[in-house]
């Protein structure tokens, strides 16, 4: 069964574009004929993405220290307060994953992955952002560093 | 003295991260000031844009905002169009105008199911809505959707669409393309329809505000992409003398610029200006679906933007599915500028939530010297922050977590700039010192 892998990120925001980087990264190396990739910039997007019988794997860009690090989550880990996944706007992703299993909880995927580039900046208590690793055009070395990693750790759900 | 302070994450456009605040002063029970606090990029932007050429401006300034970089591209066309003589015929005008219904769509949905309407409910966000409103949830997402569907086909892409350019589109789409988008566009009106009938049922605040509403007026249609700018003030002009009549003013609290109009004072653009002052240019169904839900004009109820959001999105559907059902390709996909000139363009379109300004001075080889951009958030921010200022008797008289759950809901009233607007303030209230 084809397993949907979902890319969050914008490419003109530094290290936010780490899960597109991953996409990029599995595309040039091939994927296996069951797999699909997919970009959304979007985080409502992703809650009709993720109505699939499939294994979805979302790959985001999460606030995290250090910078460089691949992260595994669950749906769960956001609704406790995990490393925060950059969200484009509006809906973080344990939002738009809660709102996909509320409005049609017979159509979310039964197998959600999310693979996590930590990009620094770990929200404080306070609400403040520390600085990130890098808002400049493309991925800082740490980051760039990390999306062969990400991508293997993908491709290790595929076919599972 | 007192004061209090509640602190809420906020998520922000380019810089993906960001936080805004605003400050009520209370003196014996009335606001004696109330100040909000916004971050706004798109100052950077116009100085980065000096240097680049004529063509850029468009996919540069759609950066500024990713829930409605159609208004920018627009905006930013409209301007470079003017400044070399460029001309669309009508097959342009309104594959653009459909371009702009699509983003309308999506980001009033977005603003009113996931983040404004949780207000009139009594929900701290949109998944605590949908546990109990689960089919208006996946309503208002499916409306969305219609809309990304929209600019995903015109433009390329559902965010910062790759297919606009200035004189039109790299490729023009084809009838048979567009026919595939209209199941979705009939379902999103009937959705709409019944979703406009809901949320007129719920409860809503009572306020009403002496506004100044400004906005585009078009001779024949609900003006979104083009018209000149008239205000309930009296005010008619063309977007080109905006300069002459419009100020902008640095205040010590905000990075953003306020506007006020020459000779007058704070002014609001956005759905509630563009309802009151084009009722009349709805198409006649939108109207009756208007009044059936206890809309007439003048609406000077901010609370009651909701309700005009979703009469717009109905709108933009009803429009959409016109022009797809009477669409002929262009001759070609886009007019291409005579020659390149030097001189100043100006342009203006409806951003969903108000009249976005951009405009610039180009040298003889279409070299931008000098650019300005005035978004809507930053032209509302003088009437926000009255709002607040006109609430504060029953905002002194609320226990401080609902007096900022009204602030926040009144200041989401204007969807200001970002769809982050959900949990987006720190609220601090302090008593003025005497």
């Amino acid at each position: 069964m084809t397993t949907r892998i979902i890319g969050l990120g914008q490419r003109a925001a530094g290290d936010d574009a780490a899960g597109l980087a991953v996409l990029e990264a599995l595309r040039r190396q091939g994927l296996p004929d069951d797999a699909e990739v997919v970009e959304a910039r979007d985080t409502t997007a992703l809650v009709s993405l993720l109505q699939t019988p499939s294994t979805v794997v979302v790959v985001d860009a999460v606030l995290a220290s250090p910078p460089g690090e691949v992260l595994e989550l669950s749906p769960s880990d956001l609704a406790a307060g995990a490393p925060v996944p950059v969200s484009t706007h509006g809906l973080g992703v344990g939002q738009a994953i809660e709102l996909a299993r509320i409005t049609a909880p017979d159509r979310l995927s039964p197998d959600i992955r999310i693979v996590g580039v930590s990009i620094g900046g770990r929200r404080a208590p306070s609400g403040d952002p520390e600085p990130r690793a890098s808002d400049e055009p493309g991925l800082s070395p740490q980051v760039a560093a990390a999306v062969p990693r990400a991508a293997a750790r993908v491709l290790s759900f595929l076919g599972g | 003295m007192s004061a209090e302070t509640r602190t809420i994450a906020v998520d922000y456009l380019a810089r993906v991260e960001g936080e805004g605040s605003l400050t009520l002063v209370i003196e014996d029970g009335r606001a004696k000031e109330a100040r909000l606090s916004i971050f706004e990029p798109p100052r950077f932007f116009e100085a980065f844009l000096r240097g680049r050429g004529y063509a850029e401006a468009p996919d540069i300034t759609s950066r500024i905002c990713g829930i409605c970089p159609v208004a920018y591209i627009t905006s930013a066309c409209r301007a470079m169009e003017d400044a070399l003589g460029i001309e669309l015929g009508p097959e342009l005008r309104a594959l653009r105008r459909l371009l702009y219904c699509g983003e309308w769509i999506e980001s009033h949905a977005l603003h009113v199911f996931l983040l404004h309407a949780p207000d009139f409910l009594g929900y701290p966000d949109a998944v605590a809505m949908a546990r109990d409103h689960r089919d208006w949830v996946a309503k208002g997402l499916a409306i969305k959707k219609a809309g990304n569907a929209i600019v995903a086909l015109l433009g390329g892409r559902e965010i910062h669409p790759v297919n606009t350019r200035v004189g039109g589109f790299y490729s023009a789409p084809s009838r048979a393309d567009l026919e595939g988008l209209l199941p979705e566009l009939r379902a999103g009106s009937e959705r709409t329809r019944a979703c406009l009938s809901w949320m007129a049922t719920l409860p809503c605040p009572e306020l009403d505000r002496p506004y100044e509403f400004v906005a585009l007026r078009s001779d024949d249609v609900y003006a979104i992409t083009e018209g000149r700018l008239v205000s309930s003030g009296g005010l008619g002009i063309e977007v080109r003398d905006y300069d002459a009549h419009f100020i902008e003013e640095h205040v010590s609290w905000s990075t953003a610029l306020r506007s006020r109009i020459h000779g007058s004072g704070s002014y609001l653009c956005g759905p509630l200006a563009r309802f009151n002052l084009s009722f009349d240019r709805l198409l006649p169904e939108v109207q009756d679906a208007a009044r059936a839900a206890g809309l007439a004009v003048p609406c000077r109820n901010p609370f009651r933007s909701l309700l005009v959001r979703l009469v717009e999105i109905l709108q933009a559907f009803e429009e959409s599915i016109r022009i797809i059902e009477a669409y002929a390709p262009p001759p070609a996909p886009f007019v291409a500028p005579p020659a390149l000139r030097a001189g100043t363009g100006y342009g203006g379109s409806e951003a969903p939530r108000g009249f976005l300004y951009h405009r610039y001075t180009l040298d003889a080889e279409g070299t931008i010297l000098d650019a300005k951009i005035v978004p809507p958030t930053s032209q509302n921010q003088l009437s926000i922050e009255e709002d607040l200022c006109a609430m504060s008797p029953s905002l002194a008289s609320l226990p401080l977590r609902e007096a900022t759950a009204r602030a926040e809901q009144a200041v989401r009233n204007h969807d200001p700039c970002i769809s982050c607007a959900t949990h987006f303030l720190t609220l601090r209230v302090e008593e003025a010192p005497r």
